[in-house]
């Protein structure tokens, strides 16, 4: 990402609208996103096999659903007492940064009482039901980070569960971005 | 003035029994345990489970995003997951869903029980109240026996399958009350979660948690007339019929 920041600023030294005297606010970058070559559709971890102008899209496509998740988390804390928006943000946004990365789409969640953000997203006939588990502090050795359960249109896959790192990498050899990383033995 | 009046009528709800005090209303006794009755043995598949919640204003009951319930409104907040409470649609309908039990017997009442225990009958207003509430309902033969794997569940744990089981499990202030639970097949052992101890338990609880959600909201429906269901014959749950 740091490399991508780097392109970012010597293609842009400066936003749209500041170079054009606008004043700086919050969707100043958006200024970048209007760009008929944006898709979301598109399988990026990295960007260094596309052009600049289509990469700093391709970043701002996802900072926004990002920007659009994290809006959302906001609200459902705000109904939900046991979340505290302001202390779990950082690590909410750790986590929809890794999954706006990923192809896959239709991106939702709402927050359990198990303090837990359950998302849901697909890719063409897959479904996947991603639970993620917010740090605890009575969380031991044995405690999941994330449950990631996996349905073929109807059909039930087997289940993943462990750090989120872990369930992240599983979750891409599902979607064929990765080699497993663990063998499964029956 | 008023405060001696508050005073002599406190004295006299402790005298008078509770129920003629406040009982304007009599609770539905076909919902209670009674000595007619047996544990629900027969096939149950093509009968309804349903379950309350209550919906809280600016927040849609149905996420548009995926058109399945919001997570907020499948389980409530007092509820555990692992033993998720429901009841089975029949002599028990959407009104006697309405009753919440209240006050200091909430324990008696919420404890299980034999089906034909002969229980304290609760008061209106003592025991409990009616709450304005909605269902969601799911078809007990969707969700029974669905299997889920883990292979490689924790690097401290070894693979195991869980089996979801819907189980009749009477309570005090209600016969009808079913339960949904998760049997876990590991290592040529087989055991609910409730019959292990606390720290065990804790290899399994986000992930049965977990998998609940995900086979409720693919199977629930908000509105009964969506499923196609029996309800229950009086020989499946009389004892001498």
């Amino acid at each position: 990402m740091a490399t991508l920041e780097l392109e970012r600023k010597h293609y842009h030294p400066q936003p749209v609208s500041k170079t054009r005297n606008h004043k700086i606010h919050r969707s100043v970058g958006y200024a970048y996103a209007i760009n008929s070559f944006a898709h979301s559709q598109i399988p990026v971890e990295s960007y260094s096999h596309v052009r600049p102008s289509i990469s700093n899209s391709l970043y701002l496509h996802n900072t926004k659903n990002v920007i659009i998740l994290l809006k959302n988390f906001k609200q459902q804390c705000a109904i939900h007492e046991n979340f505290n928006f302001s202390e779990l943000q950082s690590e909410f946004v750790n986590v929809v940064s890794q999954l706006v990365l990923l192809p896959i789409t239709d991106i939702s969640f709402s927050l359990t009482l198990e303090t837990s953000a359950f998302f849901i997203f697909k890719k063409n006939n897959y479904e996947f039901h991603l639970n993620y588990f917010f740090e605890d502090e009575n969380d031991d050795l044995d405690d999941d980070k994330a449950v990631l359960i996996s349905y073929d249109e109807n059909t039930k896959l087997p289940s993943i569960s462990g750090e989120f790192p872990h369930v992240i990498k599983e979750l891409k050899y599902l979607l064929n971005l990765e080699a497993p990383a663990v063998v499964w033995i029956y | 003035m008023f405060g001696f009046i508050k005073k002599k009528c406190n004295i006299l709800k402790k005298i008078i029994p509770f129920r003629w005090f406040y009982n304007d209303e009599e609770y539905p006794l076909h919902i209670l345990p009674s000595e007619d009755k047996k544990i629900i043995n027969s096939n149950v598949d093509d009968c309804v489970i349903f379950r309350h919640f209550q919906e809280i204003p600016n927040f849609p009951v149905i996420d548009p995003n995926t058109n399945y319930i919001n997570q907020r409104y499948l389980i409530h907040p007092s509820s555990n997951i692992i033993d998720l409470s429901t009841n089975l649609f029949g002599l028990f309908t959407h009104k006697e869903g309405e009753i919440k039990i209240i006050g200091d017997n909430l324990k008696y009442f919420n404890q299980y029980c034999k089906p034909n225990i002969k229980a304290k009958i609760p008061v209106h207003k003592k025991d409990y109240i009616h709450e304005e509430r909605q269902f969601w309902h799911v078809l007990i033969g969707d969700i029974q026996k669905i299997i889920v794997d883990y292979p490689s569940p924790n690097k401290n744990s070894t693979a195991f399958t869980a089996k979801c089981c819907v189980l009749h499990t009477p309570m005090k202030w209600n016969y009808w009350h079913y339960s949904v639970r998760w049997r876990i097949f590991q290592e040529e052992q087989e055991f609910y979660l409730d019959q292990i101890d606390e720290k065990k338990q804790r290899r399994y609880i986000k992930k049965i948690a977990s998998e609940t959600r995900s086979v409720l909201i693919k199977n629930i429906s908000l509105k009964l007339e969506n499923l196609k269901y029996r309800t229950i014959e009086k020989n499946e749950f009389l004892d001498n019929l």
